[in-house]
């Protein structure tokens, strides 16, 4: 074990050394400080309001507002739309936080707190962000090294060759993870400047398997994350296998990079309108999104997008990890 | 041969339905310079390939000091330094990084034995710059490094001296047999530069169309085709052309080039070449013997290659 992680720690600076793992790092904080930094401008000179008034009579509106979406609820629920039923789940949802205040008397926030103002705006781009940079750089440790003929000088080494892929794909998510909790940290403190910490010590609604759970705000944002992290990690065990299978830095890279921008949107598409369709790879990896919007593609939910997604991650890594182990190099 | 540090039993590779090589075995020892030598596709590389575990083996199997390569690969690996085709480095790091990173892989490999090895391939002045500024002949010796970092009992080079200029093949072939005298290193090279093995290597083993032809020392390489006593006469004349025709008129044949007729006889028969030529009123300038007996004739005879 100790040799192990003697490789995985060769890997780590052998990663780090590439000059396009700093530069990529460098790119994410740079958007960082501007998307957040553009954001804060736009506010300020549009005047664009980030509380919500919240008035005396709320549970009124509330129970109105429940009313409402029950009748639209009902209305989806007998439409054959498939458009329609993509908003079935984050109906319900909204329905569901709606009666939890009700109930409890929890009072509308006139302002979500920084933690979910942080982590809706880490989702929108940033982590599909950090998948495709890290996805470059397991093209490029695994298929890179292929291609630049230096792979035949770490398999003749007292190493067994899934010894030296494992120490390759662990390299990699670590990467991910240093790239995902940078860009949280640097987020959360530039956005807390700008826009104040508010509500960072409050709970709220957590949204898992049909029922609200009431948290810290703080959990409820680890949980997101932590869910937007397998969805990497998913992506991480496909190029790793295109890695490992096509041996070629750029076809590699360039597969994932399409899988990533547009392979995904297209997959998604289909899954919201065959039954058939949530059954492919990638469909259901937007693991997050069952909690913070609510189930979009009908007939699945979050532990079933998990065990199909697992399933196929070991699917790829095996096949990965077989033709590598097989392959003459 | 009991303390062989490398033996190959009966090695042979199918990839599909062709047959790359088969009915390979040798036995190396401690302290031997072992040439191995083929044409292009005659299967050097695959074997190679074989011996560091990248090539799987199709059926027979390789010991190195002892370890199976099939069934104790870790303990095969520790005992060997290898090149296999071009000495590719991380070329987007320093050559002591390169070095570092080899050394993290055995135990017992220190930045003390780094320094040293830096030394013995003398590349002292350009380690700590990147790979991609290095020229065929640094990468060569930084390759070389990596190889014997962890100090191995067997040391593979594929085609070592490519890309080298005669002073950098001066400089290995210096290192090497340095290296195999003093710590017993068993250098095992494959190339097609025929001279340079000539020079270098202990043993030759020469292989064509995936089998062994012959393994012989270089000594008695070139003793064996002395023995038919032919040899190669380069003769100088003022009309060589007349004096081809004459002389393949005698049963004795030769070729004019440039510099002279290359006329294939035996040593008894010089005389009667002279006294011909002569009587024919052609003045001879020049009359050389040729080292007949080269490395590379006896591998273009054996290869056929020459024909």
């Amino acid at each position: 074990m100790g040799n192990f992680l003697t490789l995985v720690s060769i890997e780590n600076t052998k990663l780090w050394k590439r000059i396009s793992a700093k530069v990529m790092l460098i790119i994410m904080v740079v958007l960082i400080i501007l998307g957040v930094g553009i954001y804060k401008y736009y506010t300020v000179k549009n005047n664009v309001s980030n509380t919500t008034t919240v008035s005396e009579n709320w549970k009124e509106n509330l129970k109105k507002s429940v009313a409402f979406e029950k009748t639209l609820l009902n209305k989806m629920e007998n439409s054959t739309s498939k458009i329609d039923a993509l908003s079935i789940g984050p109906t319900k949802k909204a329905i569901a936080e709606e009666e939890f205040s009700l109930n409890n008397n929890i009072k509308p926030q006139s302002k979500p707190s920084i933690w979910t103002r942080v982590t809706t705006f880490y989702m929108q781009g940033f982590d599909g962000l950090i998948i495709l940079f890290t996805v470059i750089a397991c093209s490029a440790s695994v298929a890179g090294e292929f291609s630049e003929g230096t792979m035949k000088m770490m398999i003749s080494r007292p190493y067994r060759r899934f010894e030296i892929l494992s120490a390759k794909l662990i390299a990699t998510i670590i990467y991910a993870i240093v790239l995902s909790i940078t860009t949280f940290v640097i987020m959360f403190l530039f956005w807390g400047i700008l826009f104040g910490f508010d509500g960072i010590s409050g709970k709220e609604m957590l949204w898992v398997n049909n029922k609200i759970f009431y948290v810290p705000s703080v959990l409820r944002a680890i949980i997101l994350l932590g869910l937007d992290f397998l969805q990497a990690i998913v992506f991480i065990t496909i190029a790793f296998a295109i890695s490992a299978i096509s041996r070629s830095r750029s076809i590699a890279t360039g597969f994932s990079i399409f899988l990533v921008t547009f392979g995904v949107s297209i997959i998604t598409a289909l899954a919201e309108f065959f039954t058939w369709g949530k059954f492919l790879p990638l469909a259901v990896t937007n693991f997050a999104g069952y909690i913070s919007i609510g189930t979009q593609i009908s007939g699945t939910s979050l532990s079933f997008a998990l065990i199909i997604s697992l399933a196929y991650s070991v699917l790829f890594c095996f096949l990965g990890y077989f033709i590598f182990e097989k392959r003459d190099i | 041969m009991d303390n062989a540090v490398l033996k190959i039993d009966n090695l042979k590779k199918v990839i599909g339905k062709r047959t790359i090589v088969s009915d390979i075995s040798m036995e190396l020892k401690p302290g031997e310079i072992f040439g191995f030598l083929g044409p292009n596709g005659a299967g050097k590389s695959t074997t190679i390939k074989m011996i560091g575990g990248l090539s799987k083996i199709t059926e027979g199997n390789i010991f190195i000091n002892g370890c199976s390569v099939k069934d104790d690969f870790k303990g095969a690996m520790l005992n060997i330094g290898c090149i296999v085709e071009n000495p590719d480095m991380y070329k987007y790091m320093s050559g002591l990084d390169n070095l570092r990173i080899f050394a993290k892989m055995y135990k017992g490999v220190d930045e003390a034995r780094i320094n040293e090895i830096v030394k013995i391939v003398d590349l002292e002045r350009a380690i700590k710059d990147k790979v991609k500024t290095y020229s065929l002949g640094m990468k060569q010796r930084l390759g070389i490094g990596q190889a014997l970092l962890h100090n191995p009992k067997l040391l593979i080079l594929d085609e070592p001296t490519n890309g080298l200029d005669p002073a950098g093949i001066k400089d290995m072939r210096n290192l090497l047999k340095k290296l195999a005298k003093e710590t017993e290193l068993t250098v095992f090279i494959s190339s097609h530069i025929l001279g340079e093995m000539q020079q270098i290597c202990d043993r030759v083993c020469i292989i064509n169309n995936g089998k062994i032809i012959t393994v012989k020392t270089v000594d008695e390489i070139l003793n064996m085709t002395a023995e038919d006593g032919k040899t190669v006469l380069l003769v100088r004349t003022d009309d060589n052309e007349k004096a081809a025709s004459l002389l393949s008129n005698m049963d004795i044949h030769g070729s004019v080039m440039n510099d002279g007729i290359h006329v294939q006889t035996t040593q008894n028969r010089v005389p009667t070449i002279i006294t011909a030529l002569a009587t024919a009123g052609i003045a001879v300038y020049g009359m050389d013997k040729q080292d007949a007996q080269s490395l590379e004739d006896v591998f273009m005879k054996l290869t056929g290659e020459g024909k």
